[in-house]
């Protein structure tokens, strides 16, 4: 027992950099994988709460002369999917010529608030936001004296107060000049609170309504006004559905669409306005919708690589260890433990870094994305999600995949017998690779790149473990690339490489582009160091037998070096391949989901996506140098005995 | 009389294992004279391969010089010792350290191009190893003796003055290894090398020219054979 401590705890202490290389790549992966499909949930789940919570209606329908009772049983009456309908009145007053505000008067229990007593009024969240603002302080005090006037005493009749001079040169103190002394002024209306209508959530539409001159938005109960209020049209119906919760849903959808035309059929003197005319509601649900296909695309991508970059090192380390195996084994150990030490050694990393990074991704990316979208919206709070569903399938599979190789990689070689697991494998006698059928050209070669040709060829599987890696590094290089060309392109800036516009409506795209780069730019630093680190690893022996006889440096480095290059040259072409193809499918799945990207391939997007690889290439390669070097002869060549 | 090739002047190394220090050489002194068969004889522990590696230019000493050909190589920088091992120094491992992606022949070629001025030709060299037949064959299709004799072909291709060996028979069998001795002192009075080997195997006394004893890191007992006994007459 106390043995089998020993060796498990010498697994973890010799294998250091593969341990933390492992938990690197996962907790990347995970982080990214679990953030980016939290985001689009997250995002829509956040907004469906809002919706729910603001008593935000389904469908609106608008008629300025008025609905009668009858009218309005006949709507509700319409579809059974319709579940209640509400009475509003929208009333918008002038106050002057470059200035009205708007009250909507409806009944507050009704709609689900709590009911205003007289002279109380709510004033919208989104003209609140600048409360803290002593020029807007002093505007409201103007407005709420002027609705005083408007709805207060003698309704509607502005004749005696001649506004449009004062507000016109939007002069403060003469604004304040014909009320005199702001303290004189004590508003009949007490703001009482705020509403929050997500209606308005884009910023672009609080500038519409500013240039439209609604200086402000007001809501009344219809409970608490004076009779001459009462008596204003029905200019509004809320119409209220049947929902399983979730407004993004395309079974909402169909019963959205299902209603308004039996409603259009109904009558046609009035507007018949869903959540998919809302311009807030339709940025919200494209933009989530292209983070869903980037949240579908990029996962994947990145599930794939890190599988491939563990399964990779783990059967490098368990072919190198081969002999320890075959020791174990022939000291009487059951094969159940010698296994338990691989899967304990590979399993801890992995759930390690998975599980912290499902709790990193969760909390940090919708956080950066949502930040992101502040910038184009007035955006309720972020509701965080933990979903579960996610973390524990991206991280159960990543896991089980994992365990299941390791298991058959340590499995393969517990099935041969014991004195063949003290040898190392054999290549396959007397191959000849297909240079040397060239003989005019083989003569030729030097013999180390006679050496090199046959290293590469011999160990096919050594030789694709690098190819492949590369080529994945790439395409998610290239792809992040390319996809930031194809977003500037799409609004128009042609020039902007090094640009990332993270305000505004284009702020949502270009921080999910720049959360992607970033991460892609990690997964390949990961993936290039374990790859290499696993390859200087597993030549431990040979590095030390090159030094003993004598090889320099540079010599040793040229000899590992050389025909790694030239593989992961083959990679950096078929990563480039691939990057196209799923750049190309990425476009595709955009455009379906209504963002026009371009399939763009500028001849700087090749130049910086080869770039950034073959810097992060050649750095890992220089930072291994350090490794190589270290590597003793004495220790590493060590008789065991 | 021949010259002094290699001495030992009261080297130390010491190596530290957690607290306690570990003397693997002590005020260890001696000569070996050019051209010389020299066995080095021990148990295990008592500093034989650390001597081995500071000789082969691998490990440098903590105290004392190793004087080589006349220069004190204890002070040597990394690449004056990466110089030494590639010109003066063959190497003879107990587990032959043969690369396993290359075939002999390959493995022989590793060694004579670093250093092509002086190498031998390194198909000859295994011709002359007994390996004629098995040139293309990788290590892993070879007995521990043949892979024994790639490793020694190896360590000749690159034409050092000095050959290193540490326990060079210690995985053969018997056979093989009789054998592989054979072949290492046979090229060794042929091209005029110097052989060091290094040994637990007290029946190799005899065969040697030269036969150091080591007890804890010093020598113990020196002996000079002036008839040494022919290798196949030895058993054990
Ligand atoms: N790298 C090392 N670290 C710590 N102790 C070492 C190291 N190398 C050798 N030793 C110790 O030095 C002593 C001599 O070792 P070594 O030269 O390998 O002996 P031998 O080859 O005669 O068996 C031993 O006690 C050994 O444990
Ligand atoms: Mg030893």
């Amino acid at each position: 027992m106390k043995t089998y401590n020993k060796i498990l705890q010498r697994q973890f202490t010799s294998h250091l950099s593969r341990f933390f290389s492992i938990l690197l790549i996962v907790f990347v992966s995970i982080t990214f994988i679990a953030g980016i499909t939290a985001t689009s949930l997250n995002m829509t789940d956040s907004m469906n709460t809002t919706y729910e919570k603001e008593h935000t209606p389904d469908i609106q329908l608008i008629n300025n002369e008025g609905l009668s009772d009858n009218q309005i049983y006949d709507i509700f009456t319409a579809d059974k999917d319709i579940s209640r309908t509400l009475k509003v009145s929208l009333y918008q007053q002038k106050i002057s010529e470059k200035a009205s505000v708007r009250f909507y008067i409806f009944d507050f229990v009704e709609f689900g608030l709590s009911p205003l007593s007289e002279g109380q009024i709510l004033i919208d969240e989104h003209y609140a936001r600048f409360k803290d603002n002593q020029t807007f302080l002093d505007l409201q005090m103007i407005y709420w004296n002027l609705a005083r006037q408007i709805i207060g005493g003698n309704a509607f009749n502005m004749s005696d107060i001649e506004l449009e001079q004062y507000i016109t040169d939007n002069d403060l103190s003469s604004l304040l000049e014909p009320l005199g002394s702001k303290s004189n002024y004590q508003p009949v209306f007490n703001v009482s609170g705020t509403y929050y209508n997500p209606l308005y959530l884009l910023k672009n539409n609080l500038e519409e309504m500013k240039q439209e001159n609604i200086v402000c938005i007001y809501y009344l109960d219809i409970a608490s006004v004076n009779e001459i209020v009462k008596m204003l049209p029905i200019n509004e119906l809320y119409i209220y559905v049947h929902t399983n919760g979730n407004r993004y849903s395309n079974s909402y959808e169909k019963t959205i669409l299902k209603i308004q035309d039996k409603l259009k059929i109904l009558n046609n003197n009035y507007t018949v306005l869903s959540l998919f005319e809302n311009e807030t509601y339709m940025v919200f649900s494209k933009s989530a919708k292209s983070i869903g296909v980037l949240g579908v695309v990029f996962p994947v991508i990145f599930f794939l690589i890190t599988l491939f970059v563990i399964l990779s090192t783990m059967g490098k380390m368990v072919d190198k260890e081969r002999l320890l195996i075959g020791t174990l084994k022939s000291l009487g150990f059951s094969n159940t433990r010698i296994r338990n030490k691989y899967i304990l050694y590979v399993s801890l990393p992995s759930l390690i870094g998975g599980v912290s990074g499902a709790l990193v991704g969760f909390r940090s990316f919708p956080l950066l994305i949502w930040g992101a979208y502040k910038g184009a919206f007035n955006l309720p709070d972020l509701l965080y999600g933990f979903y579960y569903f996610i973390a524990i399938a991206a991280l159960a599979g990543l896991v089980v995949i994992i365990l299941l190789t390791t298991l058959f990689s340590v499995n393969k070689i517990l099935r041969e017998r014991p004195y063949l697991m003290l040898r190392p494998v054999s290549p396959k006698p007397g191959k000849r690779i297909i240079l040397e059928k060239i003989p005019w050209l083989w003569k030729r070669l030097k013999f180390k790149t006679k050496s090199m040709f046959k290293n590469m060829f011999r160990f096919v599987k050594n030789s694709l473990l690098t190819i492949v890696g590369l080529a994945g590094a790439t395409s998610i290089m290239f792809l992040a690339v390319g996809l930031k060309r194809s977003i500037d392109l799409m609004f128009h800036k042609k020039n902007s490489w090094f640009e990332f516009n993270l305000l505004g409506s284009e702020g949502i795209l270009y921080g999910i582009v720049l959360v992607l780069i970033l991460f892609s730019v990690l997964l390949c630093v990961l993936v290039i160091y374990s790859l290499i680190n696993a390859l200087i690893d597993e030549r431990e022996k040979e590095i030390a037998t090159l030094k003993v006889l004598g090889y320099t440096k540079k010599e040793v480095i040229g000899y590992l070096y050389r025909e790694e290059a030239v593989l992961a040259s083959i990679g950096i072409v078929f990563g480039v391949g691939l990057g196209m193809l799923l750049l190309k499918l990425i476009v595709a799945m955009m455009n379906d989901n209504g963002t026009p990207l371009d399939f763009n391939l500028h001849p700087l997007v090749f130049v910086f996506s080869l770039a950034l690889i073959l810097i992060f290439t050649i750095i890992s390669g220089l930072l291994m140098i350090k490794k190589i070097n270290k590597i003793s002869m004495a220790n590493s060549l060590k008789a065991v005995e | 009389m021949s010259r002094v090739l290699i001495e030992f002047r009261k080297v130390r190394r010491t190596f530290k294992v957690g607290s306690t220090n570990i003397n693997a050489c002590n005020n260890l002194s001696f000569v070996i004279n050019d051209g010389e068969f020299c066995l080095i004889l021990g148990p295990s522990g008592s500093g034989k391969t650390t001597i081995l590696n500071i000789l082969g230019g691998m490990d440098s000493p903590d105290d004392g010089a190793v004087i080589v050909n006349e220069i004190d190589i204890s002070h040597f920088s990394q690449k004056e010792l990466t110089n030494y091992r590639r010109n003066d120094i063959g190497f003879v491992f107990q587990f032959y350290n043969l690369m396993p992606n290359l075939t002999a022949l390959e493995n022989v070629e590793l060694a004579s191009e670093v250093n092509t001025n002086k190498s031998l030709n390194p198909s000859d060299t295994l011709d002359k190893v007994g390996l004629k037949e098995r040139k293309n064959n990788f290590p892993s299709q070879l007995s521990g003796g043949e892979q024994q004799r790639v490793a020694i072909a190896r360590a000749i291709a690159k034409n050092p003055d000095i050959l290193l060996c540490d326990e060079p028979t210690g995985a053969l069998d018997f056979e093989s290894g009789i054998s592989v001795l054979k072949l290492l002192k046979d090229t060794c009075k042929t091209y005029h090398k110097t052989l060091i080997i290094v040994t637990h195997n007290q029946a190799l006394k005899q065969i040697a020219d030269h036969v150091i004893t080591l007890h804890n890191g010093s020598v113990a007992h020196q002996e000079y054979i002036d008839e040494p006994l022919d290798i196949e007459d030895i058993v054990w």
